[in-house]
């Protein structure tokens, strides 16, 4: 049994906290509108400098350009250039690297491990005083907060839940199902129409293979059977894991998943869905532009659907999955400047006009106050944002050694096994990794 | 005609010393420093970053040991890796070195190709046999379909009992080129007047192989079964690019299980004690070929 890493705060050295305080003085309220919506001289000036803004979206790099264009000239002096690294090295190596490089004031963390990660490990500044955090919509605010306190801010309304082609809905006849017997007729009858149900993701990164699970886990296990599995308190064998590693064996069962399921790539299932082979992409609204990039021809003919994993419907609690992640935050370890300029650059970011820029560009939904959407899919899917959807509940496992084994045990299953093996292959695997 | 003698400076001059100096000094910090850390943090709990570093003995090797099925796994993973491996590119580099040891224009053309392989990143590698393999678009079951094997369609890297043999193949074509150039090298310091002398005795092909070739040829293949042997325990870059040691496991080995627990799961002193099981491993293995070659000769 492995212990949790002791938690501990970053404190600022009382030098460094009097400089802070009078480079903040600097920037309150700076550079957060376009340039032709406040006039610059109007503002108090952001101090010249330069910082790295770390993230792992590469799909956004042209919007963010854009941003940091407008940013940078409403601020002369400053320069903002962005570091992406793909999200599997982003989760292994930001940490350590942005707490070995100040420069890189301004950064983003995905929810659930990297965030708690960074957080214990005093990476984040505690923003909880600053006046963009009320920018953002208090619910989502809770994903960038750590024992009371406010370290980050959320940059994506995301909803993990499967994507569907409704063009080929509407060809096959088939209709979003609304209970599990549903679910798994659909995949029955998009097979026989000749479609690959769902091009699941089965190769490389867990995290794409694991989105479903949210769907599965949200309406038959409670947010402490999900959290406690990391510390070895709920196990796997447990009756509510078995029933979620039925409802894979179930899908698997009823041909949901493609033919060699496990040697299927990101790459390759977002090819066969854009192009029209696969009807569902089971991973979530972010993957939106990634098909639109592939097909541009699939603008607005995606939708979202949640496998309600309840025979009746009544009984689930949830009728869909959310995220909050792209958690943006101030690296404690940058200098007064840097933290000054990374603290303008996001309170420049969550002004609606901006958010509203980057929503619209990127096809993700932002939990800004005031963003109003006119991209086509964003648009289709925001009836989701008034539903009764659960923060997506796999990013409870905040230990990733138990959370990896999980998801293995589950690909497991849709590669063949059966649960129960499954479940006595893994057992001891997650135990060993459990903390104590 | 009178000859000068010239002094040399006595052998106990201390003199020598500091020629080797430079290099012992950048071995001391680069090489001995590190390797006392990673045998330090292996008796310690710690996450990476907190200044609370706990000591705990020998228990993160106790742990490996007995009660972390995932580490057996994939040091039986990183063995079967290596032999294959080593089997395969030594085998394969070996005939093509026989194959192209002449410097004919075709042979020099062939070795450049063949070698090509070797000047890629192992990244670039891992994404080109990723695509290679991928039961939808990729190449090799697109032959399969269309010499009429539709029904042979294997999830080379999603069937769990071939996904690490797929790796092992793709590691194999990416070093053979390398390999065979190290073999024709040792090809070609074999005096032709053995072979002349054979041939006037009336040895056969075969027979100049197994009384000449091969017995001249061990220094070479010692140092390629050893690089390669090293080059397999450090295929990290490929099976992260291809697999992440998925699925299930099956193709974890050791340079990524150590990543994962160390630079993922933040327990670096778990991670210290996989690499220093690592490094005896590796060791152990190299005795033993040095043991077998010894045995054979």
């Amino acid at each position: 049994m492995q212990k949790a890493p002791a938690l501990r705060r970053g404190f600022a050295s009382a030098k460094r906290f009097i400089a802070l305080a009078a480079a903040s003085a600097l920037v309150v309220g700076a550079g957060a509108t376009m340039a032709h919506a406040v006039p610059s001289q109007a503002k108090p000036a952001v101090p010249a400098g330069e910082i790295e803004f770390w993230h792992w979206r590469g799909e956004d790099k042209a919007v963010f350009d854009q941003l940091i264009a407008r940013f940078q000239n409403q601020n002369p002096g400053v320069k903002i250039t962005q570091v992406i690294t793909p999200s599997t090295p982003y989760q292994a190596n930001a940490f350590q690297q942005l707490r070995n490089n100040p420069k890189g004031a301004a950064f983003a963390a995905f929810r659930g491990p990297q965030f708690w990660q960074m957080a214990n490990g005093g990476l984040f500044k505690d923003i909880s005083n600053e006046a963009f955090v009320k920018n953002v919509n208090p619910n989502s605010l809770n994903a960038g907060k750590l024992t009371g306190k406010q370290y980050g801010v959320p940059y994506h309304y995301l909803f993990n839940m499967p994507v569907y082609n409704t063009e080929i809905f509407q060809k096959v006849g088939v209709k979003p199902p609304t209970n599990w017997p549903q679910f798994l007729d659909m995949c029955k009858k998009l097979k026989a129409a000749g479609y690959i149900p769902m091009a699941w993701i089965g190769s490389g990164a867990r995290g794409q293979s694991a989105q479903i699970s949210n769907a599965i886990l949200a309406n038959e296990a409670t947010d402490s059977e999900i959290f406690r599995l990391g510390n070895g308190q709920t196990k796997v064998t447990d009756p509510w894991f078995r029933t979620v590693a039925s409802k894979y064996e179930d899908m698997r069962n009823a041909g949901c998943f493609p033919d060699n399921p496990l040697g299927t790539t990101e790459a390759a299932a977002n090819a066969l869905f854009a192009q029209g082979r696969a009807a569902i992409l089971p991973t979530g609204s972010f993957s939106m532009g990634a098909v639109k990039a592939l097909n541009p021809a699939m603008e607005g003919k995606m939708q979202l659907l949640m496998p309600i994993s309840k025979t009746n419907a009544k009984d689930a609690k949830f009728e869909g999955i959310h995220n909050n992640t792209f958690i943006m935050g101030i690296n404690n370890t940058s200098s007064p400047t840097q933290q000054a300029i990374a603290r303008a650059w996001i309170d420049f970011l969550t002004k609606p006009i901006n958010a509203e820029y980057y929503a619209n560009g990127t096809s993700q939904h932002a939990p800004v106050n005031g963003v109003r959407y006119t991209n086509p899919d964003l648009k289709n899917t925001a009836e989701w944002l008034t539903k009764n959807t659960k923060l997506a509940p796999r990013f409870l496992i905040l230990n990733l050694g138990v959370s990896d084994e999980v998801q293995d045990l589950l690909i497991g299953i849709v590669g063949g096994k059966s649960a129960d093996a499954a479940i006595t292959e893994f057992a001891p695997r997650i135990a060993a990794k459990a903390w104590s | 005609m009178s000859i000068t003698k010239k002094r040399l400076a006595p052998i106990h001059s201390s003199r020598p010393l500091l020629f080797v100096l430079p290099a012992a000094i950048l071995f001391l910090i680069f090489y001995m420093v590190p390797a006392f850390l990673t045998l330090r943090y292996s008796l310690t709990r710690w996450d990476g970053y907190s200044p609370d570093v706990e000591f705990v003995g020998l228990q993160n090797y106790q742990t490996l040991i007995t009660a972390d099925p995932v580490f057996t796994s994939t040091v039986s993973n990183s063995l079967r890796f290596m032999l294959v491996v080593v089997v395969f590119q030594t085998l394969f580099s070996l005939i093509l070195g026989l194959m192209l040891v002449r410097n004919t224009k075709t042979g020099v053309a062939l070795r450049t190709l063949y070698f090509f392989p070797t000047i890629l990143s192992s990244i670039s590698v891992g994404l080109i046999w990723l695509f290679m393999y991928d039961p939808f678009f990729g190449l090799i079951n697109y032959i399969f379909r269309e010499v009429g094997l539709t029904t042979f369609q294997p999830s080379w890297l999603g069937n769990e009992k071939i996904a690490l043999y797929s790796l092992a193949a793709t590691q194999v074509w990416f070093h053979t080129g390398q390999m065979m150039v190290v073999y024709v090298a040792g090809l070609q310091q074999i005096p032709q007047e053995l072979y002349e002398a054979a041939s006037v005795d009336g040895a056969n092909a075969w027979r100049k192989f197994v009384s000449i070739t091969w017995p001249l040829l061990l220094p070479t293949t010692i140092l390629v079964m050893a690089y390669t042997t090293l080059q397999s325990f450090r295929a990290f870059e490929l099976v992260w690019s291809m697999t992440q040691g998925g699925p299930g496991g099956s193709t974890e080995i050791l340079p990524t299980l150590i990543y994962r627990t160390g630079m993922l799961n933040l327990n670096v002193g778990l991670a210290t004690a996989q690499s220093v099981v690592f490094m005896l491993l590796i060791f152990s293995v190299f005795w033993i070929q040095r043991r077998a070659v010894k045995l054979t000769t």
